[in-house]
């Protein structure tokens, strides 16, 4: 069975998969039936055969992008790290804290392919002359915690991590730390900030991660995704990998399509594939639940913003959506039909990026909560004339001004909205009613 | 950067006072920090295991927490502060956490929060049933999207709820029939790690 999709399912897809493909095995997780499947193979070839250097040049020409929502290109990454005879040591973190609303692959890939993950850590550690991977997980995962560390145990018990990975002069550690529930933690320098034992502080950039990353180190971050398409690529090339996908973003993604369909889940797609497919392909999403109109999606995870359904047959690639005004982001898909509030799911969206900001700058730090304000006044039929004004003002003003993205991320989504349902925003600051007592803030 | 005592990496200093975990866990600490190149690094995980241990972050626990990764109190009490999921206050038996964010409030998480309510007899806002048994508030995406809505209690997921399984999975819970995981970190294995960072050092 050719599996695709989590939850597993029976159909045939019609295309080629390699991170879902065994997904429907039972016990996947463990080292010996992972093994039986074909786990650490290429490993065990790259280690005897193919030169670091090899794989970081295969790994570039594949085109491989990074899938933690950036999509910048993996191997051109890798080549920022200093040469090999610079004696400093080098890491990899591993970018485990997926929280960007609408996703939630990895997780999937961390509970039921761990040896996959951790397979992929070690041949991208290797690429790169890495003494050891980071990896942090969010702190929420402790199921997927669990069995990460329990399978990374296993790997160590059986010389697959540790000093002389397979009997070759190759070593690595794999440590594993648990977050303790911050999205910021997942931009790459905030991460590396908790993985420290601080507050989850995005740093300025530069000095970019390659030049100085953990503990002053250089260090390479890539989301968990990407490192599990390695292996992949490692063991058939970089000629197969552009078989799927297109030319410039090619290679499978994992897509997760939440909201208002008939069957959420996450399925590993082409990457060109259209946000109508995903939603409407009985294979994927199957349509809208009762059959309802679809009204708006978001592409690519909360950040990415809303489309109005003119917009379905994007072609889901960081190219296309970037020129439709959005982006890849992570994939994920989010549906809402006919009956869905633009301005409440746009401020759910904002409490959302008010409660994470971390605070270090001012236009992030009082944007968000700003933004959350005037839209929540907004959807309590208390809008006043202007507030769509001060509400396009305020996210001019919180773009491409801070240490971080988040401040941009949280701004995306308002002017998305205000682009394409702006007359849902001024009807109902129309229909406005004198202020009443209301309340102020998140519902707990 | 940190500026505080830079010239005792690695090494868990000795403690003050008396340590809230058991001996054996201690240990297990004192030998995963010799894993990162500074000792606070072990921190958020050290935090985890404290407030699984004590039932919250303490002051103690928090001064202890200090003086084992050679930090000042204030420096642990402004990184714990930063994360959701550390508490000082003694937490109920049974938390629960709603996801109230984007693709759960579609799928109905007022719905689930009701029941949960209606169940607990918890009026909108509280926080804590009147026995001290459970508490409940929402919290930001889990990571639960395609399987919305979904409530976390004690870090276990339960997944694509309606107010009719949400009842039935606090009846379960409550009843004893189902039985809430340990933490995490508690029970995780410690890895082999043959050549740990300040072998590195040594050699460089």
């Amino acid at each position: 069975m050719s599996g695709y999709a989590w939850p597993p399912r029976s159909d045939d897809p019609g295309y080629r998969t390699y991170l879902f493909d065994q997904v429907a095995i039972d016990d996947l997780h463990r080292l010996e039936v992972a093994r039986e499947h074909g786990a650490y193979k290429t490993l065990e070839r790259a280690l005897a055969e193919i030169k670091p250097e090899e794989i970081t040049a295969t790994v570039k020409s594949s085109g491989l992008r990074g899938r933690g929502g950036a999509g910048f290109p993996c191997g051109l990454k890798w080549t920022f790290m200093p040469k090999f005879d610079e004696p400093r040591p080098r890491f990899l973190a591993v970018n485990a804290d997926e929280s960007e609303p609408g996703t939630c692959k990895d997780r999937v890939l961390i509970r039921e392919r761990p040896h996959l993950l951790i397979e992929g850590i070690l041949l991208t550690t290797y690429a790169m002359q890495c003494r050891a991977a980071y990896i942090f997980i969010r702190g929420e995962y402790e199921t997927e915690a669990r069995v990460l560390q329990a399978a990374i145990h296993e790997a160590y018990a059986n010389h697959l991590a540790g000093k002389n990975v397979l009997g070759s002069d190759f070593s690595v550690d794999i440590h594993l730390t648990r977050g303790a529930g911050a999205y910021i933690c997942g931009e790459e320098t905030g991460m590396m900030e908790a993985l420290e034992g601080r507050r989850g502080h995005p740093r300025p950039k530069p000095p970019f991660p390659a030049a100085a990353g953990l503990w002053q180190k250089p260090t390479t971050v890539n989301n968990v995704e990407t490192i599990c398409n390695v292996p992949k690529i490692v063991e058939h090339g970089a000629e197969w990998y552009h078989e799927m996908g297109t030319e410039k973003s090619p290679g499978n993604v994992l897509a997760g399509i939440s909201g208002h369909v008939k069957q959420p889940g996450v399925f590993e797609v082409p990457l060109g594939i259209t946000a109508r497919e995903l939603i409407y392909d009985p294979k994927f999403g199957g349509g809208i639940l009762g059959d309802r109109e679809l009204k708006a999606f978001i592409p690519g995870g909360s950040s990415a913003g809303f489309l109005p359904a003119s917009k379905l047959d994007v072609a889901m690639t960081h190219d296309d959506l970037k020129e439709a005004g959005t982006m890849l982001g992570t994939a994920s898909v989010i549906a809402l039909d006919e009956t869905a509030s633009i301005i409440r799911a746009t401020r759910v969206i904002a409490d959302f990026y008010h409660d994470e900001s971390c605070g270090q700058c001012s236009q992030c730090r009082e944007g968000t909560g700003w933004l959350a304000q005037i839209l929540r006044r907004i959807e309590h039929g208390q809008g006043q004339p202007d507030d769509l004004d001060t509400l396009l003002d305020l996210c001019a003003n919180m773009k491409g001004k801070t240490i971080c993205v988040l401040s941009d991320a949280a701004a995306w989504p308002v002017e998305l909205a205000l682009e394409h349902f702006r007359s849902e925003f001024e009807q109902a600051i129309q229909r406005a009613r004198p202020a009443v007592a209301m309340s102020s803030g998140q519902e707990l | 950067m940190d500026t505080q005592n830079t010239d005792t990496p690695n090494k868990g200093t000795p403690n003050k006072g008396e340590s809230p975990l058991p001996p054996e866990r201690v240990e297990w600490w004192r030998k995963r920090v010799t894993h990162f190149p500074e000792a606070r690094a072990v921190l958020l995980p050290l935090l985890h295991d404290l407030q699984d241990h004590v039932g919250c972050l303490t002051r103690e626990a928090l001064r202890w927490a200090a003086d084992f990764v050679g930090i000042t109190p204030t420096e642990v009490y402004g990184v714990a502060t930063f994360y959701w999921m550390y508490e000082y206050e003694p937490r109920a038996r049974r938390q629960i956490a709603v996801c109230h964010n984007i693709s759960c409030d579609l799928r109905g998480k007022d719905q689930v929060l009701e029941a949960i309510r209606d169940e607990l007899g918890l009026a909108p806002g509280q926080r804590k049933t009147d026995d001290g048994e459970w508490s409940l508030r929402t919290v930001e995406c889990m990571g639960s999207c395609t399987t919305a809505p979904m409530m976390a209690i004690n870090g276990e997921y339960f997944e694509n709820l309606d107010p009719a399984k949400t009842r039935a999975i606090l009846e379960e819970i409550r009843s004893g029939k189902h039985e809430l995981p340990a933490s995490p970190e508690t029970f995780a294995p410690h890895p082999e790690v043959v050549t740990t960072y300040e072998h590195e050092e040594a050699k460089a």
